[in-house]
Formats: structure tokens, sequence, C-alpha cells
């Protein structure tokens, strides 16, 4: 495997105007057993910066700010600080506490948001 | 004791002067005294002072020796000097003659290199997201599965 292509690919899909990318993404790269391709995944998305690809990282279990791996999720959660336009980010943060989710994910959301009031 | 009186003292000193007077003119006659063999140059006499003493003679040779001498180790060391600038030439010919050999084979081989290399920026940005980015997202999402499966 040619990782320097795949992660060419996951950027190209993630500065991709077609909203259909999310999805790719989402299918293929956040499901993906391996760290690497999961975190490449996770900063396209947030580099994306709008309401679905942040929806991916933020909402789902097992993926982006919850996933299993610490790296891959400190890596979102440093993405998500790094956003110059957090409007989107804490929107849906605060719909994910707001809403009937998994305890563990909206004790993430909450984590994060925090962070990001901290660092705004 | 004898008496001389003034005549006889005068006349005894002109006996003298004249028995010098004649060796002398005995001497002046006969010029072959160092020339026993009468050698003549262009019809003149060879005086004495034309001969070399044996001495001098051996002196000169001895001298003649030494120079030859001196001048023959000159000739060696120049000689030898000459021969060994000669080789050092002939290794820095032989040295600049394979150099330039390798640099002539250098230069063929690279000549032949870049014959046979095709230089083409097609596939080096094939891969650059810009470009995938302008693809549509289902050669993008092929492109990802197969690339993802040889994991």
């Amino acid at each position: 495997m040619s990782l320097k292509k795949v992660s060419n690919i996951i950027e190209a899909l993630g500065r991709h105007e077609d909203n259909d990318a999310v999805r790719v993404l989402r299918d293929l790269g956040t499901n993906h057993e391996s760290d690497e391709i999961r975190e490449l995944t996770a900063r396209a998305l947030i580099k994306r910066n709008s309401k679905e690809a942040l929806e991916v990282v933020i909402k789902n279990k097992g993926k982006g700010i919850n996933d299993l791996s610490a790296r891959v999720a400190m890596t979102a959660i440093n993405e998500l600080l790094a956003l110059k336009e957090k409007e989107y980010a804490i929107q849906i943060l605060e719909e994910t506490l707001n809403s009937d989710i998994e305890q563990d994910v909206q004790d993430t959301a909450r984590s994060v948001k925090a962070l990001m009031s901290f660092s705004a | 004791m004898e008496k001389i009186s003034p005549l006889r003292a005068s006349l005894k000193a002109f006996e003298q002067f004249k028995a010098q007077r004649a060796q002398k003119r005995q001497e002046q006659n006969n010029p072959n005294a160092t020339n026993p063999f009468g050698l003549t140059f262009k019809g003149s006499m060879i005086q004495m002072d034309v001969f070399e003493s044996q001495a001098s003679r051996a002196q000169k040779t001895e001298e003649r020796a030494s120079l030859n001498d001196r001048f023959q180790k000159a000739g060696k060391l120049a000689a030898s000097a000459w021969v060994s600038t000669i080789n050092r030439l002939n290794s820095m010919k032989q040295s600049i003659i394979s150099f330039g050999n390798r640099m002539k084979e250098t230069t063929i081989n690279t000549w032949d290199k870049l014959n046979k290399t095709e230089i083409t920026f097609q596939g080096l940005f094939k891969d650059s997201v810009s470009s995938l980015q302008r693809r549509p997202v289902v050669e993008l999402e092929t492109m990802l599965n197969e690339e993802l499966q040889t994991i």
C-alpha cells in the first residue's frame, strides 16, 4: 500500500466540493481497522468544517473524538481546537449534549466543548 | 796579505764584467737552451716561456681531470634529474589519459542513460491532492477502496 497515495485521496475527499465525499470518508475511512487511516480521515473531515463532516466525528461512537484509540481521538480534538471558525463545531457539540445519544459520547462532547471555550 | 793597487782592482772588476757579458751573450746566442729541438712556429723560434714545466702540466692535467669529474658528476646528476622528470611526466601523462578515459566512459554512460530515460511529469503530479480533488467522488471512492484493500 502507498500510504502517501491514500493520504492524498483522503485529503482530496476532505476538500472535495461534492458532499458525497463525506459519505465515502465515513464509510471507508472512519470504519477502517488501521489507526493511521482513521486518524487521517478524522483530520480531513474536521478540516472540511461542514455540518455533515463534523457530525461524523462528534456524534458517532467509536469515530473521531470518540475513537477507541487515544491517538485518533486526541488528533481529532486537536484539529477541532485548531479550527479558525468554530461555530459549526460548537453547534454540533451542543446538539450532542442535548440529544439522547449515549452517555459516553455526551461526556466526550462536554469535555471538548469546555476545551474549545477555553481555547476560543 | 796582498796589496791591491787601485789600477789592479779596476782591471779585475773589468775582467769580471767582461766575463759576465760574454756569458750573457752566449746565452742570447743560444736561445735553444729550453728548446733543444729548435722548434719553430711560423718561422720564429719558440721561446722558453712557451713550454710548460712538467709540474704545471701535471697540475693542469689534475685540474682538468677534476673539472672533468665535476662535469661528469654534474652531468650524471642532470641526467638522473632529467630521467626522473621524464618518469614523472610519463606518470602524469598516464594519469591524465586514464582520467580522460574515465570521464569519457562516464559521459557516454550518462548520455546513454539520458537517451533511454523518458521524463514525464504526468506520473509525478497524477496523485497530487489538487489533481485528485478534480476527479469525481465515485472514482476517488474506488481508488481509496482499492488502496485500502492492499493493507
